[in-house]
């Protein structure tokens, strides 16, 4: 999309891949390209082993120490924390972006009280804070994601907490010092879906106020929160484009046969379409095109050639050599 | 529900109460799982339960296979009553019924081969014996689930989650039931995954004629699978209706709560969301009278003392509210 809103997150060429046994590199995020901007929702989908996680953890810099970073940028405003120290870093985490997880118990502390755990961040990045304004200020975060009676309610234990609560938890202690970028990795799929709508709706309501990056399998969520989207596959953007656009006039065969491979709600069909074979792991990423065993549209070119990322309209790109041409 | 084919499975006041007090004194302390639950299958069909987390829909299912005792109520299988249950009587229902579950890994020994793993129930249950004759039936049966017969010799962690799947499945047709209990099979698969599998569940339901118990809490697949549907609340029923009706004219207010609150992929739906307050309560002490009473945004005040018997309201069509036409 075009120029209305600054760019808080730009990823700029950026690959990333682990160290084998044999001390080899094997590349698992392939020259990611990509924006957040300021008051947007980017959903990242894809299944599992595509590489959405690693995108969201590399931005907030908790890789494991066997991924090694083999290229490119990744500017948060303007400074590339690919860069900072790590101690830069640990002020730069909670403070100007914060990271929500799937599953919130395990990200809780289990013997210490919800208020103490959301008042440490602000004891970390807001010193300037007096120990009676910090306590007063995460009842208020509390109260601002929806958890009633918040007075009462910091004093009690995650395991008090039902798994809806404990996420709005979780979102409270990353949106406590008002990062200008929040990344939530399925957030709510560990939900029930009467509770993820409640997430949701706080979701979107925070991004209002900062940027999101929501990372998730389910295209109902994105088509629900966000305004761009980027469809990765095996460690490679391979669709990226307004959600509108994506969902109307998908155009790589992997967006096709995820949307077509939903049942729906609306209108009766017989038989879903399935991609068929799954995601290889990493090592066996194929040349060319990662796709191409699993398409149905394969070319010559493709097992042997990485088709790049081309904008095929304005704001919408796809990497696929059926459009190589720029024709539609 | 309507009565072209004959009901094969008749389910009446089915009730599960768990005691969940801990120690030998302590005041028993019940868990009402399931209460009073009443409907039919008919052969050949499809019946999807929908519900969230502590709906009851699960320990509906695995009573119905014998894995929990039911505290209360009676259910008929092809006009064998299933309770009081006694050994000869599982053997023999073992053959006609069936269950498939969430995450085949858990079922599944890591150090059987799947071959084995297929062969199991096969010769448990005395259906084939022979290693021959077993043999054969456990390539038809790969086969039929789409794997191809060296998979036999492979173990379980070779395998991907739906292919796993798949092993699940053949397990459950070694018998040649008649009835599959599926519970919440494709939750753990992605979506192009679960594709694959739900068209299996669809083609083997059309080449061996089986009826489907189809247990999740994702309302589109229950959508997809189901000729009728059955919502669950807190351990309750609270509408059957055929699918489409179901989705096209809801009439519990939690129906319509939850049906509302699937985010579709769609940009152009634009549905009025309606966000319910709160939590699912405690099946151990529900709201008096209705039990979604306390989440409704439809409730009234006779709501939190009446509680309400699920009633007809068109055909095939029942729910337990006395409003919800109002």
């Amino acid at each position: 999309m075009g120029h209305e809103s600054k760019a808080i997150l730009t990823f700029t060429d950026y690959s990333a891949g682990y160290l084998d046994d044999e001390g080899k590199t094997v590349n698992l995020l392939d020259r990611l390209s990509f924006t957040v901007r300021s008051g947007q929702a980017l959903g990242v989908v894809g299944e599992s082993g595509c590489g959405k996680s690693l995108t969201g953890l590399s931005a907030v810099r908790l890789l494991s120490r066997q991924i090694v970073v083999q290229g490119g940028a990744i500017l948060l405003g303007d400074r590339n924390i690919l860069e900072v120290t790590e101690k830069q870093m640990q002020e730069i985490r909670g403070r100007d972006i914060a990271m929500v997880f799937q599953e919130p118990m395990t990200s809780l502390n289990p013997v210490l009280n919800v208020g103490f755990q959301v008042e440490e961040v602000l004891a970390r990045h807001r010193p300037e804070l007096s120990e009676a304004q910090r306590k007063e200020h995460t009842i208020s975060l509390l109260r601002e994601v929806g958890i009633p009676a918040p007075e009462k309610r910091v004093r009690d234990y995650p395991h008090q907490f039902s798994g809806g609560m404990r996420q709005r938890v979780m979102i409270a202690m990353a949106i406590a010092c008002r990062p200008s970028l929040l990344i939530a990795d399925e957030p709510t799929t560990a939900l029930d879906v009467t509770i993820q709508a409640q997430v949701l709706e706080l979701m979107k309501k925070l991004k209002s106020k900062g940027a999101l990056m929501l990372i998730t399998h389910n295209l109902g969520i994105i088509a629900d929160v966000c305004e761009e989207i980027i469809v990765m596959y095996a460690g490679r953007i391979v669709e990226k484009a307004d959600v509108r656009s994506v969902f109307k006039n998908p155009l790589h065969p992997y967006t096709k046969g995820l949307i077509a491979a939903i049942p729906s709600l609306r209108g009766k069909k017989k038989s879903l379409y399935s991609i068929p074979g799954m995601v290889p792991a990493a090592r066996n990423f194929p040349e060319g095109c990662r796709f191409n065993p699993r398409c149905e549209q394969r070319m010559e070119i493709c097992t042997t050639t990485v088709p790049p990322l081309v904008e095929i309209q304005p704001g919408h790109s796809v990497a696929c050599h059926l459009f190589q041409g720029g024709a539609l | 529900m309507s009565g072209k084919s004959e009901a094969i499975l008749q389910v009446r006041g089915l009730t599960k109460h768990f005691n969940i007090a801990h120690g030998v004194f302590a005041k028993p302390q019940m868990l009402r799982a399931v209460d009073d639950a009443s409907f039919s299958v008919n052969r050949g069909e499809t019946l999807g339960i929908v519900g969230e987390s502590g709906s009851g829909k699960s320990t509906l299912g695995r009573m119905l296979l014998n894995l929990i005792e039911p505290t209360s109520g009676s259910a008929s299988f092809d006009g064998i009553e299933l309770f009081p249950m006694n050994p000869s009587k599982e053997a023999m229902l073992r053959r006609k019924m069936q269950m498939v579950f969430q995450d085949p890994y858990a079922s599944l020994n890591p150090r059987l081969k799947i071959g084995e793993a297929i062969a199991e129930p096969i010769r448990a249950n005395g259906v084939l014996s022979g290693k021959k004759r077993i043999g054969e039936r456990v390539a038809e049966l790969l086969d039929l689930v789409g794997l191809p017969p060296e998979a036999a010799h492979s173990y379980p962690h070779e395998f991907s989650g739906g292919q796993r799947q798949r092993v699940g499945i053949a397990r459950a047709l070694g018998v040649s039931p008649e009835f599959i209990v599926c519970d919440e099979v494709v939750s753990a698969l992605d979506v192009s995954i679960q594709a694959q599998i739900l068209n299996l569940f669809a083609e083997l339901k059309e080449r061996l004629g089986l009826t489907y118990i189809f247990i999740s809490h994702d309302f589109s697949v229950i959508k997809h699978v189901s000729d009728d549907i059955m919502v669950m609340y807190l351990g309750e029923i609270v509408e059957i209706a055929p699918a489409e009706k179901l989705f096209e004219d809801p009439a519990h207010p939690y129906t319509r709560a939850l049906i509302s609150a699937i985010p579709e992929p769609d940009v152009d739906v634009v549905t009025e969301k309606i966000l319910l307050e709160g939590d699912m309560p405690s099946a151990v002490s529900p709201p008096s009278g209705c039990r979604f009473s306390s989440r409704c945004y439809m409730a009234r005040g006779e709501c939190a003392s009446i509680h309400p018997a699920l009633e007809a309201c068109g055909e095939g069509h029942f729910v337990r509210c006395p409003y919800s036409r109002q």
